[in-house]
């Protein structure tokens, strides 16, 4: 009796769900019409990423090699993917130079300001309040992402490898 | 609440919840792959159904933060390989990870021991972890979910595993019958 009870509440669950709000809801509004080519921060980008923005496609355009060496969360090789699979209102964030095209947006700096920004933010002890905010930010999507946000003296010349640093699962 | 507490509790629960689930017994859980006994799939979908409706209707509703939710990275080979070593371990044990502390924290033997054997089989590939760290950076696809995956909304995603449970349980109940 319990059993069928719990049955009959997970079917009861399960089908509201279909009514979720769709995708197109919880679009950010800052896709405008008609757009071209963007450009996007690293850390913006990873805000995008923790938060599951739908319809969101981040496309890596480096070698396989480099891309087996490490790769940004849910990156996709684009070797890997057929051109045909992408949806007209899907957003297209593309990892190292493209051509502009609606949608598509291209990380800043690429896969080292990745590295640089979200995985490794790094500020001095006396930056200034801007600087802090920003830090700040970035540090918490750092985390997430298994990131190290460090105060340091001084800035360091070269950043370390974000791939030593990846945070994995249980 | 420091986290350190919280897994401990959160552990305990589990452990707890798996001994009265009867999930300490290898008779029980080799029963699985015999197709006698399927309560090591009827316990283990039923939580995968539960904690999926829970955290989808807690983020609809505003309580839970989907985005604090880690989703750990998909790597195929890898993945695939320890997939099938851990199902070799668990037919020859009749234990798996979990269920092997709850058997050895009631006093069964044959837990401890598995407990043994998983812990020397952690040391051994920290020590020979060098030459297969290529191979277990292989074959990367980054933190995959089905809705992305299969370009459909989370709800749909949802609603098929629910749909999915519901149908296996009704096949499970008839095939233990049946043996």
């Amino acid at each position: 009796m319990i059993r069928r009870g719990l049955a009959i509440a997970a079917a009861i669950l399960g089908v509201l769900a279909l009514f979720d709000a769709p995708a197109s809801r919880w679009r950010s509004s800052r896709r405008a019409a008609g757009a071209t080519l963007h450009t996007i921060a690293p850390v913006e980008l990873a805000e995008w990423i923790r938060d599951r923005k739908p319809d969101l496609r981040v496309i890596d355009l480096r070698s396989e090699e480099a891309f087996e060496e490490y790769h940004l969360p849910r990156a996709e090789r684009f070797d890997s993917i057929a051109a045909a699979h992408l949806k007209s209102n899907e957003t297209i964030v593309l990892v190292d130079g493209a051509v502009g095209e609606r949608n598509v947006y291209v990380l800043r700096g690429g896969v080292r300001a990745w590295t640089d920004e979200v995985m490794n933010p790094t500020i001095t002890a006396n930056a200034t309040p801007a600087a802090r905010a920003a830090y700040d930010r970035a540090s918490i999507v750092s985390r997430y992402f298994g990131g190290v946000p460090r105060i340091v003296d001084k800035l360091p010349a070269t950043r370390v490898n974000a791939a030593a640093v990846r945070r994995r699962g249980c | 609440m420091n986290p350190l507490l919280a897994a401990v509790a959160i552990g305990i629960a589990f452990g707890w919840t798996l001994e009265r689930a009867g999930l300490g017994s290898a008779p029980k859980l080799a029963g699985q792959f015999y197709f006698t006994d399927l309560t090591v799939f009827k316990v283990m979908f039923s939580a995968i159904v539960t904690a999926m409706l829970g955290v989808f209707w807690l983020s609809r509703l505003g309580v839970l933060d989907l985005s604090r939710v880690y989703v750990p990275e998909t790597f195929l080979l890898p993945q695939l390989a320890g997939g099938l070593l851990f199902g070799a371990g668990f037919v020859i044990a009749g234990l798996c990870p979990g269920t092997s502390c709850v058997a050895a924290a009631t006093g069964r033997g044959d837990g401890a021991m598995v407990m043994f054997g998983m812990f020397s089989g952690v040391l051994a590939t920290g020590l020979a972890f060098a030459p297969l760290n290529h191979f277990y950076e292989s074959t990367a696809r980054g933190s995959l979910i089905l809705p992305d995956l299969l370009h459909v909304n989370y709800g749909v995603v949802v609603c098929a595993i629910v749909a999915m449970a519901l149908i296996a349980f009704q096949f499970a109940e008839r095939l233990e019958k049946r043996t």
